[in-house]
């Protein structure tokens, strides 16, 4: 089981993705719509993985906010998207420790890419 | 003799007033006014010598009264340098054959003087090889008629005074016919002079007229060097100068703001000795430092004999901004299409994931089945909009790499790891609109669907092949597995079934035809227009 805070500025596909990953036995932290919220929640909660949206409400995205998070910590992270141009996917290879899935995604997709990312780490 | 002049006016061709210069005008003119006169003279010499008896005169004069007569014609039609040698020719003729029979005493050859000068009024200048010929001709049937003592044998017999009366005729003619050399080349030539600067400072003004109140700016520029060497009122103003005066000897390529590079200067040589002419838009600067966006156009021009570049510049900085703005605005149009791409898919998304949350609260494993099929529907909808929001066009999708990516989310929805489905893709670079690749995408995604589910049960090595093609504006799919065999056209015609219900629905969208056949499993085409 691993706590999890999720970053999605739909709330139909947050509350999708918390059951899901609850059902998987995984515990949901924290829901936040926005880059800023995402980083007072990681400071708050100490997560041990981050499911983030790029694309997300203010003035800040999701790849811009792992940045920030990424000089406190080296916190697994998964970006969902529908940004899946190349230039989406070369900033998200500059992240450390961080997979990419794009929306709409499947349940099992999301699933095994937590467990694998929690087994490695 | 006015008179003469006018009757000789009255053989003029028409198009000699239309001749290609004001002095070969008057030349031609002069021609048929002194072939006139000659033709006259040669008439009233005709009856003289019929009052000699002889008949070798008589004949020989009747001859050239012809020949003179012939010249007028020969003007008249348009021969009109042919017509003026040809009245020179029979001058140094007519007077030698005279001369030759009427003998030294006779003077006919005092003819010769007039005739001398005939070739300086009648030819151009620039035929100065000719009229030094027609000279030297003339020279020469003067030195063979000394030669020959003008032929004593052949010289007439007639009384002292008949002889005084035809030298005194001679004389006067020689004197009538130099009057009217030198009349015409004095008066007649310096009218034509008149004209003729008249003409230049006319064309000079019509010239800086056209050229001053150009709205363009213009430039005559040397070939070579480039230096400007003329500039119009425009040019001053549109480059904010003092005067004209400004750009003399100012290289033209000075006056870009940026230095023209190697790959232009390549482009405006070789536009020039091909086409002649160069155009491009060049950004400029003026005297005061201000900058200017001008459509310039280059052409290769002679100038007495020396090649110029005649240059014209249009400030086109209006249309410029215009085409930014243009530019801008569609910018804004194509980002704000990308953004609802964007938003369709995100909704997309959004309905697939209320269906996912909708799916948790039904216990009927066959219903969650069937949430999952429409979230499998959705997404092949959804990933139409990803394609379109990464294309540039954002109108249009590659459906090869769209079959791929489907190909990858249906295989991880209903194909486990422990189970592998060979899939075989052959699809060129094709590229369809939403109209069709949504109805299109959503074909492929039930059949893909259906084999995945109906058609491997206890199939050794399942193999699902997708082709697609594209033959002018007729699209064509296939989509076979080597499954148990499933007859599409019935299952069509019972329609109990979501999936081939969709199928044929989508099929009569696309204006498509259908053809099912089941060779070693099930082989579907369709083929539609696109």
């Amino acid at each position: 089981m691993a706590n999890i805070i999720i970053v999605e500025d739909e709330a139909i596909v947050a509350m999708e993705n918390k059951m899901n990953l609850h059902f998987a036995g995984h515990q949901i932290v924290a829901i936040v719509s926005s880059a800023e919220a995402a980083i007072d929640a990681f400071n708050l909660e100490k997560p041990d993985l981050l499911l983030m949206d790029i694309k997300l409400r203010g003035e800040m995205d999701g790849i811009e906010a792992m940045i920030v998070i990424r000089q406190k910590s080296n916190i697994p992270v998964i970006f969902l998207t529908g940004n899946s141009d190349a230039k989406t996917k070369q900033r998200v290879q500059s992240i450390s420790n961080a997979s990419y899935l794009q929306k709409p995604v499947l349940t099992v997709e999301i699933i095994d890419e937590v467990n694998k990312i929690l087994s490695n780490n | 003799m006015s008179l003469l002049l006018q009757i000789g006016n009255f053989f003029l061709n028409p198009k000699a007033k239309a001749a290609k210069n004001i002095a070969e005008a008057k030349r031609i003119k002069l021609t048929s006014q002194i072939a006139t006169v000659s033709l006259v003279i040669a008439v009233f010499y005709h009856f003289v010598f019929l009052s000699f008896n002889d008949i070798r005169l008589t004949l020989s004069e009747l001859v050239f009264i012809f020949c003179y007569f012939l010249v007028l014609v020969l003007n008249f039609v348009g021969y009109s340098s042919f017509s003026k040698f040809f009245l020179i020719a029979t001058f140094y003729v007519n007077f030698f054959v005279i001369s030759a029979i009427c003998g030294e005493e006779a003077c006919v050859h005092l003819l010769y003087i007039p005739a001398l000068t005939a070739p300086l009024i009648l030819l151009d200048f620039a035929e100065i090889k000719l009229i030094v010929l027609l000279v030297i001709i003339a020279f020469l049937c003067l030195i063979t008629l000394y030669i020959l003592n003008f032929v004593p044998s052949l010289t007439i017999q007639i009384s002292a005074k008949q002889m005084y009366n035809l030298k005194f005729s001679f004389i006067l003619t020689s004197m009538v016919g130099q009057f009217i050399v030198i009349y015409s080349m004095i008066f007649k030539f310096t009218k034509t002079e008149k004209k003729l600067d008249m003409n230049n400072v006319m064309l000079e003004e019509q010239f800086k007229s056209i050229f001053d109140t150009s709205f363009d700016a213009l430039f005559i520029v040397e070939y070579k060097e480039r230096r400007i060497i003329k500039a119009n009122s425009r040019a001053v103003e549109l480059f904010e100068m003092e005067n004209e005066y400004d750009f003399y000897l100012q290289n033209g390529l000075d006056l870009r703001k940026e230095p023209i590079g190697k790959k232009e200067h390549l482009s405006i040589k070789g536009d020039i000795a091909v086409k002649g002419f160069h155009e491009n838009e060049v950004l400029y600067k003026t005297k005061k430092g201000n900058e200017f966006w001008g459509a310039l156009a280059i052409r290769l021009v002679f100038m007495n004999g020396m090649p110029y570049q005649s240059v014209r510049i249009t400030d086109i900085t209006d249309q410029k901004k215009i085409e930014k703005q243009i530019q801008t605005s569609l910018n804004e149009k194509e980002i704000l299409l990308a953004e609802i791409h964007h938003r369709v898919k995100n909704n997309l998304a959004v309905i697939s994931g209320l269906l996912g949350l909708q799916a948790n609260y039904v216990e009927d494993e066959k219903a969650k089945v069937l949430f999952e099929e429409s979230r499998n529907r959705i997404h092949s909808m959804a990933l139409i909009h990803d394609k379109l929001y990464q294309n540039e066009t954002l109108a249009t999708i590659n459906f090869s790499e769209y079959i791929h990516d489907l190909v990858e989310h249906i295989k991880k929805s209903y194909i486990p790891d422990t189970w592998s489905v060979k899939f075989n893709i052959t699809c060129n670079e094709i590229f369809l609109d939403i109209r069709n690749a949504v109805p299109c995408g959503l074909i492929l995604n039930e059949l893909i669907s259906n084999s995945c589910k109906h058609a491997f049960k206890d199939i050794q090595n399942p193999e699902i092949k997708i082709v697609c093609s594209k033959m002018g504006e007729k699209f064509t799919m296939m989509v076979s597995d080597n499954g148990i065999g499933f007859d599409i056209e019935n299952g069509f015609k019972r329609a109990n079934s979501l999936g081939l219900t969709l199928i044929q629905a989508l099929s009569e969208q696309l204006g498509g035809k259908v053809n099912t056949t089941f060779v070693n499993g099930t082989q579907f085409y369709i083929s539609f227009e696109v």
